[in-house]
Formats: C-alpha cells, structure tokens, sequence
C-alpha cells in the first residue's frame, strides 16, 4: 500500500489558493483556505469547495505519462451544502488519459438531493444509490474505494463507499464503455467537487489500492461520546386499570 | 416494519428567540429545512401537551428512509389559514430522491386530495374526499402510498382520517421507472410541508413511518388514540457501566438531559465492545399495547479514526443490539426501532418493556 497524496491542510495560510501539492485547481471559482467554521476533528483549516469541479489529482493538465491505477481508496473529511440549499452535485469523478481513453470518465461519484450518494460507472452504466444520508453542515469522514477491472470486454468498476466507517454502498457495476484494445483498465486522474451550496473538505488521503471500508490505515485517538439516550414508542392505548406511580413525561 | 417514529419530544423548543438553536437541533435527525417559512418546535402544540412542530407557510422539513416501494406515514396535525383548513398546497409528499412522486394535501374546506406527478402533468389525481378536517382541531391522518412498475409507474393511496378511510384510489403515470434516481419505483423520501396559504400553519406530532414488509407494523394503524411519546430520561444506571463519565460518578445523568446538551454532559470511551446500559422510566398504563420502540442514540467521535456505536436492549449478558451507527466529528442523532422485543422476538409489553435496560455498545468499526 502506499499514500499517494495526505493532507490536512494545516500548513497553508487562510486564503491560499491551490496548488495544494499535486492537488490543483479546476475551477472557475477557486477554491480557498479558510478557518471561519470550526474544523474536523479540531483541525483549524481546512478548503471551501465550490458546487463545481474543483480540484484536480495530480495536476491540472491529465496526461499520458502520469502513473496509473487499478484501483484508489479515498479518504476525505467533507462538511457538504447549506441548510435550505439543494445538495445535488458531483463530489468525485475518475477518470483515465491514458490512450486510447483521453478524457475518459470511469466512475462519478454524486451527492444527491436529499444527501443519498450515487455511484455511477463510465457512460451512463450502472448505478448504485445509498440508503444512507449526510445532514447539512456536519462534518462526516468519506471513503470511497473503486477496483476496475475488465468484465465481458467492458469496464467493471467494484467500489465501495462508507461513511464514519460504515458501508453505504457496495457494488459491482458494469459500465458502457469497451476496454478492447487497451492493455489494462487504469485511472490516472481524480477531480474533486463540492455539493450544491459549497462544501468544506477538512482532510483528503489517497490511496493507490482497495481499503475496506471500516480500515483506517492512520488514525488518530479517537474517543466516542454519547451525551443522550431516547426512547420513544408507538402505544395505543388499553382499557385495564391504571397503575399509580412512575414518573413520566409526554404521557397523559 | 417501522422504520421511523418523532414525538418532536427531544429538540429544543423554541422560546421565541432561539430560532437557530430549534433548527439545529431539529437538523441534528432531519436533513433539510427549508428556510422559505418559519420551522419550529412549539411546546403544547402537540397531542396531550406535547411539543409540536410548527411549519409556516414556504416552510418544509424532509428525512431520507430506506428506499421501498410503499409507505405508511401517519401524523397528528392541527391545521389553519386564512383561507381555511389547509391552503390547498402541498402537505406531505414521497420522493425518490429529487423526484417527487406522490403528493396529500388538504383544501381550504378540508377535502383531502392526493395525486402523482407525471412527466406531463403535475396534478394526476390519485384519491379524493370531501370535507373530512377541520381548521384548528387535532386530527389524526394516515397516508398510504405504493408505487410499482417499469414502463409506467402506478401509485396507488389510501387516506384515513381519525381511524376512518376517506379516499382510496390509483393512477397511472407517464412516467417510467429508468427515469428516477435510483432507477426503481420505490419511494426514498419524505417532506412535510405546511399546506397552508399566507398566514396559518399546521402543528404536527405524533409522525410514524412504517414499509410493508416483515408481517408487523406493515399496514396502516389508522386508531386516533395513538401515542407517540418521548421517554427521554434514564433515571438509574444499569447492570454494565464500562464508560466513562465526563463529570461526577452517576452514569445516566450525563445522557438524560432533554434537550440533549452535547459536550456539557457526555459518557466516553475508547474500548472495543465497551456497553454502558441505564434503567429507564416505567409505563404506568400495564394494558397498553406497544407497537414499537425505538432506541435513539446522540453522539460523535473525537477524532479520525472509525469509531460506531450500537444502542443495547436488554440486561447483562443479554443484550440484543441496534445496526452499527457511525460516529461523525459532529453529534447526530442514531435511530432504530423495534417492531418487535429483540429478546425473544415478541410482541412488547409494559411489563417487558419496563423491566428493559437500554444503553450503548462501542464498535471499532
């Protein structure tokens, strides 16, 4: 396994503009250092999105001659949209330069609407949408894997997505775009998006290999906390006695 | 199945000038709220002086299920405007994703009306009734929708009003299955808007959210004494307590304040599989029956790193738990609910219910 790109961002200044390393910008409206909102995690900093194609990885000119990839494992700590604003937008596309496939998109990672995430496979393929959703403006730790391979002479993209650790998506989706005549089905460029509204991304690493969802190759020290338990309950009401006694809240 | 329930017992309620604070917290276990008109949490606006929330004209509150082809949503709502009983517009609506599908609203004399959107109509009536809700008073409504299909997409609805079916009925849509999110007909989402015209609103509680699958909790409840009640407050500590309190020696005073208060009162803990487990308040009416229990846990991690946390029913050494909920930077609410007592797979009872202790599991996910 080896890191291809770790950042929290800590040692850029607020207003900094990318190139942040071998992330570059591809958007119209740049992408900025800030540290107005509390970070993830404590962090101070971290890079507002906006709800466009943003940032680029590796550079901002995909080529030929850059490494390639059979499979990534993306961790991003993201804080997604405004409260009111619509989500809708592409967080993540992978995509391939390598001939024959200049410009080629292998798999697009969406939020939707309602916060659901869609996993879509090159050329309108198959798609796979999430139960699970984010709530605005929350801080949440994405990881998103995808191994490609080659399956009846089209691109397969496996990938798997977990939020906090949790498994979201996990599917095999067969996409609409032919691999015959190329040696090996391979992603050598990544764009990041924000949602709808902007987004926040406090902290991105970027592996070259399949991670399960539910690994973290470097965590911190973290500490769970519960500050409430709730029940509630459907009753409907019996025609016994009442007891006398409890002490009870909501109940008349 | 029930897959959801909201008493609108454990957010903040608004004093007239935390309006913020409310939408936090309301936002801490729904996903979006419009900012178009007001949404708050009113206290004694709801059943039998509970809290209820308040949607203002413009104003709109949606929650994301587990997609299925039908839902059975049920709500206590205290209607009016201007114009009358409901303002004509758009109540409740099921969604698959951002497509909206199925739509209940109430006219001003208190008719119900339910139609699907098509692809070149948005108003394919699906089942109506005449004047059944009147402005003002409390009325229990039961909504029942099913969409099926790949060519076209057929809804089909029942409307009760207080116990009583109102409106039934299908249509057919022009409108295929490919051409939705999630490529299927299934709904995924759900947004209660007022329903109202200018000046009025609807105050609603009691709001449960059931599928048809499973054999229990699969049909519409349809009884207007249903009750829908928050139990917010462990009053003992249990049989385990492995975590750690943020302050003092008393484990379920520090997740027992309503509205949750976050940091200022916490349990903690980095160990795998550590369980802190409370005693609970007791039901006092014995005959009640218990259609579910849902089990709601507030938390968040520190730091990176997968942290989960399960809620726990039952004793020590018999516990069944909740699915693994993953902890984010920030404090969420985590859900689920029981149509069944996991311990035995029976029907609740008081009695069973009361002798339960509930908590919290750790899971190094």
């Amino acid at each position: 396994m080896s890191i291809l790109y770790d950042n929290d961002f800590s040692s850029f200044t607020v207003g900094d503009v990318p190139p942040y390393g071998d992330l570059e910008n591809v958007s119209v409206v740049q992408p900025r250092i800030a540290a107005t909102i509390p970070g993830i995690y404590g962090d101070a900093n971290y890079v507002t999105m906006p709800s466009l194609q943003a940032l680029i990885y590796p550079h901002i000119n995909p080529s030929t001659s850059f490494p390639a990839y059979t499979a990534f494992t993306l961790f991003a700590g993201m804080r997604q949209g405004q409260t009111g604003v619509d989500q809708e937008g592409t967080i993540l596309t992978v995509n391939s330069n390598l001939n024959p496939f200049a410009g080629a998109t292998l798999l697009t990672v969406n939020i939707n609407s309602d916060g659901t995430f869609s996993a879509i496979s090159a050329n309108g393929g198959e798609r796979a949408v999430s139960d699970f959703s984010t709530y605005q403006e929350k801080w949440w730790m994405f990881q998103i894997s995808c191994q490609f391979s080659a399956f009846a002479g089209t691109l397969l993209c496996t990938v798997k997505i977990g939020i906090n650790g949790v498994t979201i998506i996990n599917s095999a989706l067969l996409s609409n775009l032919a691999v015959a005549g190329i040696p090996a089905t391979y992603w050598n460029n990544l764009i990041l998006g924000g949602s709808a509204g902007g987004s926040q991304m406090g902290r991105l690493t970027i592996y070259d290999e399949i991670i399960d969802i539910g690994v973290n190759p470097h965590p911190g020290t973290p500490e769970a906390r519960v500050s409430q338990g709730v029940i509630e309950l459907i009753r409907l009401p019996g025609t016994g006695p009442t007891p006398v006694g409890g002490c009870h809240i909501y109940e008349a | 199945m029930n897959l959801f329930v909201d008493s609108f017992g454990i957010y903040t309620v608004f004093n007239g000038t935390n309006g913020v604070a409310c939408g936090q917290s309301l936002r801490n276990r729904w996903n979006v709220t419009n900012t178009g008109g007001q949404i708050f949490v009113q206290v004694n606006k709801g059943n039998r002086g509970n809290p209820g929330l308040q949607i203002g004209f413009g104003g709109g509150i949606g929650k994301t299920f587990p997609h299925r082809s039908t839902y059975i949503y049920g709500i206590r709502v205290d209607m009016s405007c201007d114009s009358g009983v409901g303002g004509g517009s758009e109540f409740v609506s099921f969604f698959n994703n951002n497509q909206q599908l199925i739509t209940l609203k109430i006219n001003t004399d208190g008719s119900v009306l339910v139609f699907g959107w098509g692809n070149s109509s948005f108003f394919d009536v699906c089942a109506s009734s005449g004047p059944v809700v009147s402005a003002g008073v409390l009325t229990y409504i039961d909504f029942h929708a099913n969409v099926t299909g790949l060519t076209v997409l057929t809804l089909n609805s029942e409307v009760y009003v207080n116990g009583t079916l109102v409106a039934s009925g299908s249509v057919v849509l022009d409108r295929v299955a490919s051409s939705l999110t999630s490529l299927k007909a299934e709904f995924n989402r759900i947004i209660m808007s007022s329903g109202v015209a200018t000046n009025g609103q609807c105050y609603i509680s009691d709001l449960y959210l059931n599928d048809d699958l499973g054999g229990i909790n699969d049909t519409p409840i349809a009884n207007p004494n249903i009750k829908i009640d928050a139990y917010p407050l462990p009053n003992a500590d249990g049989s385990q307590l492995d975590w750690i309190t943020d302050s003092g020696t008393i484990h379920y005073l520090r997740v027992n304040e309503n509205p949750a208060d976050g940091d200022s009162s916490y349990l903690h803990s980095t160990t795998n599989g550590a369980i802190d487990s409370w005693g609970w308040q007791d039901l006092v009416t014995l005959s009640d029956t218990i259609n579910a229990v849902q089990l709601t846990l507030f938390g968040r991690t520190t730091d990176e790193g997968n942290l989960g946390v399960q809620g726990t029913i039952g004793n020590h050494g018999a516990e069944e738990q909740t699915q693994t909920f993953g902890l984010n930077n920030d404090y969420t609410y985590h859900h689920q609910s029981f149509d069944l007592d996991p311990n035995g797979n029976i029907l609740w009872t008081p009695p069973n219910f009361n002798a339960k202790e509930f908590g919290t599991k750790l899971i190094a996910v």
